[in-house]
């Protein structure tokens, strides 16, 4: 399936609140059908050379240039603790605004951009049994699809991102 | 005058902070000239800070901020008895002067906040206090000026409601009875408060005319026309401008008849004084104008500025231009013409100012324009292609690249004059505060440096200073017995090299005592091995140590190092070097080298594996392919190498980098000598790849920091490109602990 840019809708002054509401850009990872809030995302590039950064979690893969602006990448497979796949043609870099950050997520395949109204939301299922349900947002009902509506937050923020974080500049002090 | 309002429009806001930059502007500039009025007499000297006090006096007055107005004034009578009294003046009076520049800064920057002058009242009374204390000193001090000292004293408390008219009518007064005893007292200073009060009182005439004309009882207001109109002719009489004077005894008669009640304003008697007010106003004004040529012919300098001071003064009389105008249009086109009079005099500014954030708008454009154009003339695409007319071109483009970059950090760029002058001060200061003699010689005041980094190396330069004035310098008692000059000298310099700067501050002072340095560092653990095998830099450097000395430092001959940990780090930020060499009981040199800019890194691109890094050029000592006589390996497997005197030890960046390396046996690679503040290790690297000019940019914040990489840049083929950092590669590599180096 082709690349599709929201950038240009998302970029347009004219478009407000409105016109994202309750949208969701839906992405493949692994089997499963994911959706990000479309106000979070702020357009969907092709797999990319990555460069590495030494010693950071396996699912920081690394930096790109985006327009001359590093964007960090992050490989929600292995955010997720999916075993890595090779990326090809179809794998896309889906770029989020987070808190005027920009991150790159790198995901099997974009799919469309859905229309899930907050009634068709579920509540994320109430379980203790893994640690990776704390990304999930709601499950939006879609026919007979169910899409996964990810938490953009949750899923950044890292535990172990930070801690490598804080030892390093401990050590820089 | 107007009163101080709770509301400030947003024009008056935008006004008042105009007058607090220039005001900090001012006082920046003019604050080198306070130390010399310690040694050199110059009235040059003492008028500009004059000036300064007399501005601000103005200006404020034009705002209604009444405290400020009450500490210029006070101040300023201070120094106009110093220009009186052309003599040097004593360390204390220096101070005093010193500490109302910080006063008004603190007041100024308080305004620029909070729109008003409120906060600091009683800062404010302390110090008119005190300059009034001081003030009276020096009259005392100037025997002959006793009689005009009385007036003088008639010193303005915080009394915040004062009247303007009786400012103007105390100024005038002491201007005649100054001048009544004082002969020869200098014109072009009188001429200059002249001026001043007589457009004072002619617009506020004017003002007080056109209230009159309108109602029909006028007691009180025909009294202070009157009384305007009469200081005036005194004055006028005075300074021998007769014309003037002429007008003003033809304006007094009939104000004095309207007084008496003999004649009224009707019948055209208000637009005879409305015109004999304009006829006055010429008549000042070519007088000044023929007397500012006699001037100008002997003296421009004084002039120039002079005539500025007539500019605010249309502004300050009691009420704002703009209610005249339903009133009468003349009058305001009038005020407006004076004020383009005055302000087509003024020297007119080649500079304008620009908000910094554009400026590194601007920068980060450059920067990506810079990466583009390589990634344009370099791109992989057309390898291996003639193009001859694609390469004239791109070299072309390629220059004017270059220079728009260079004229883009010429912008930021500003003198260090500013950095250096504080720090005259600053010896100042200290000298006396430890009772020594110092004196501070400035070489290349005028080397431009990155605004950005001119601060980051305030903080570090006065570390450096504080300690050579506390612990460099020996006392005056000590420097004579040791053959020395009574005064120590500070030699602070600066100039370029290559794409660095360096900043030298030099101390004729005891130096440093090595063996001090390692008894210290002994007791605080901080040897690693005997103190013999140190070099004397290595010693040097351990004052970086944090904390180092910072206790007993007074029983410390050298102890140096208060606050040298901040000065490394600071540095450090800016990817510079520091080097110390010290001859004990001769001087102590401090060297800085600091790179011209932050955010452009001449940087050497380095493959390891099939990844491109880039180590800053600074770092690197040499490179070389060693053979294998040069290698040898400890117990622990760390690989040493010797070149020619020097063993270094060997950092393989793949492994650091976690990289599969296209060698693994040190004679295939490249082995390139780093050597950072005082670690000397080599880098084995599988090639080099070339000189390259990067454009510094941050790994993103959700990065954070990363070990052993300080940034990154954008490669010519468009990828990312990281920087490496050689002292934390050192650091994790070799040390693996932190905290530890040297």
């Amino acid at each position: 399936m082709k690349k599709e840019d929201v950038s240009n809708e998302y970029d347009d002054d004219y478009d407000d609140e409105d016109t994202q509401k309750d949208k969701y850009l839906t992405f493949r990872v692994s089997d499963e059908e994911y959706g990000l809030e479309i106000k979070d995302i702020i357009e969907i590039v092709g797999i990319q050379k990555i460069t590495q950064i030494p010693d950071v979690a396996e699912y920081l893969k690394g930096v790109i240039n985006l327009r001359g602006k590093i964007v960090p990448v992050i490989d929600v497979r292995l955010r997720f603790g999916f075993p890595a796949k090779e990326y090809e043609e179809r794998t896309c870099i889906v770029i989020v605004d987070a808190h005027s950050t920009h991150i790159g997520l790198i995901v099997d395949s974009v799919s469309e951009v859905v229309i899930i109204p907050a009634e068709q939301i579920d509540d994320p299922p109430h379980t203790t049994k893994g640690s990776k349900s704390k990304y999930i947002q709601g499950l939006g009902r879609l026919g007979e699809q169910v899409k996964i509506l990810l938490n953009l937050d949750i899923l950044l923020k890292d535990e172990d991102l930070v801690s490598i974080d804080s030892s390093i500049a401990e050590f820089k002090e | 005058m107007f009163e101080e309002k709770p509301q400030v429009d947003e024009q008056t806001k935008d006004m008042l902070v105009s007058f607090v930059q220039e005001t900090i502007d001012s006082l920046d500039a003019a604050e080198p000239k306070v130390g010399e009025l310690e040694t050199v007499q110059n009235d040059e000297t003492v008028n500009t800070i004059f000036r300064v006090f007399h501005t601000i006096k103005g200006i404020a007055g034009f705002f209604g901020l009444s405290k400020l107005t009450a500490l210029t004034h006070q101040a300023e009578a201070l120094l106009d008895l110093i220009r009186k009294q052309k003599q040097l003046q004593s360390a204390d009076t220096i101070t005093l002067i010193y500490d109302n520049f910080d006063l008004l800064r603190e007041i100024v920057s308080s305004i620029a906040l909070n729109f008003h002058d409120g906060g600091f009242e009683d800062k404010i009374q302390l110090n008119v206090e005190r300059l009034h204390k001081k003030s009276k000193e020096l009259t005392d001090l100037t025997a002959n000026n006793d009689e005009s000292a009385e007036s003088r004293q008639s010193i303005i408390q915080l009394d915040l409601s004062m009247k303007k008219e009786e400012a103007l009518n105390e100024i005038a007064a002491n201007l005649l009875e100054q001048s009544l005893i004082d002969e020869e007292s200098i014109p072009e200073e009188m001429m200059e408060r002249f001026v001043i009060s007589a457009y004072e009182m002619v617009n506020e005439t004017e003002n007080v005319l056109l209230e009159i004309s309108k109602t029909s009882d006028a007691g009180e207001s025909l009294n202070i026309l009157f009384r305007n109109i009469h200081n005036l002719k005194g004055n006028a009489g005075f300074m021998q401008f007769s014309e003037v004077e002429k007008l003003c005894m033809q304006a007094e008669t009939i104000l004095d008849n309207l007084r008496k009640g003999e004649i009224d304003l009707n019948g055209g008697v208000s637009d005879f004084l409305f015109e004999q007010i304009d006829e006055i106003r010429n008549e000042i004004n070519k007088a000044v104008q023929s007397k500012s040529k006699k001037k100008s012919e002997k003296e421009e300098q004084p002039w120039r500025a002079e005539t500025k001071y007539i500019e605010p003064q249309p502004a300050s009389i009691e009420e704002p231009p703009i209610i005249e105008a339903n009133e009468s249009e003349s009058i305001v086109s009038k005020v407006a013409n004076e004020a383009q009079k005055s302000i087509g005099s003024q020297i007119q500014r080649k500079d304008i100012r620009v908000d910094t954030q554009k400026l590194d708008a601007l920068f980060d454009l450059v920067g990506e324009l810079i990466t583009l154009e390589t990634m344009i003339t370099k791109n992989p695409d057309l390898e291996g292609l003639d193009l001859p007319s694609f390469s004239k071109n791109a070299n072309m483009l390629n220059k004017v690249i270059r220079e728009l970059q260079e004229v883009t950090m010429a912008i930021r760029m500003t003198p260090l004059e500013s950095l250096f002058n504080k720090m005259k001060r600053l010896v100042r200061d200290l000298a006396l505060k430890s009772k020594k003699k110092v004196d501070l010689v400035i070489i290349g005041a005028d080397t431009e440096m990155d605004k950005n980094i001119i601060e980051a190396i305030s903080d570090p330069l006065v570390h450096i200073i504080r300690n050579s004035v506390d612990h460099g310098i020996e006392s005056p008692k000590a420097r004579l017995s040791a053959g020395k000059k009574e005064s120590g000298t500070i030699t602070l310099s600066a100039g370029y090299q290559g794409n660095e700067i360096i900043i030298s501050i030099l101390d004729d002072g005891g130096g440093l005592n090595k063996n001090k340095i390692l008894q210290k560092a002994r007791e605080r653990g901080l040897l690693k091995e005997a103190a013999d095998k140190y070099t004397d830099s290595e010693i040097y450097n351990l004052i970086f140590e944090a904390g180092f000395s910072t206790a007993d430092k007074v029983t410390d001959i050298s102890g140096r190092g208060v606050g040298m940990d901040v000065v490394r780090k600071n540095i450090d930020k800016l990817h510079g070097s520091i080097r110390i060499e010290s001859v004990e009981k001769v001087r102590t040199q401090f060297t800085l080298r600091i790179p011209l800019t932050l955010a452009i890194l001449d940087s050497m691109m380095i493959l390891v594996g099939d990844v491109k890094y880039a180590i800053p050029i600074v770092a690197i000592k040499e490179a070389l392919q060693p053979m294998a006589s040069q290698i040898s390996v400890t117990m622990d497997g760390l690989e040493l190498i010797k070149v020619r005197d020097e063993i270094y030890p060997v950092i393989r960046l793949h492994e650091f980098l976690g990289k599969t390396p296209r060698y693994h046996s040190l004679e295939a690679g490249i082995l390139i000598i780093i050597e950072s503040r005082e670690s000397k290790v080599c880098f084995f690297v599988d090639e080099i790849l070339g000189q390259q000019q990067a454009v510094v940019k941050g790994l993103s914040d959700y990065v954070g920091k990363v070990k052993g990489v300080t940034g990154c840049m954008i490669l010519s083929n468009g990828e990312v490109g990281l920087i490496l950092d050689p002292d934390l590669i050192i650091k994790h590599a070799l040390y693996d602990q932190p905290g530890f180096i040297n």
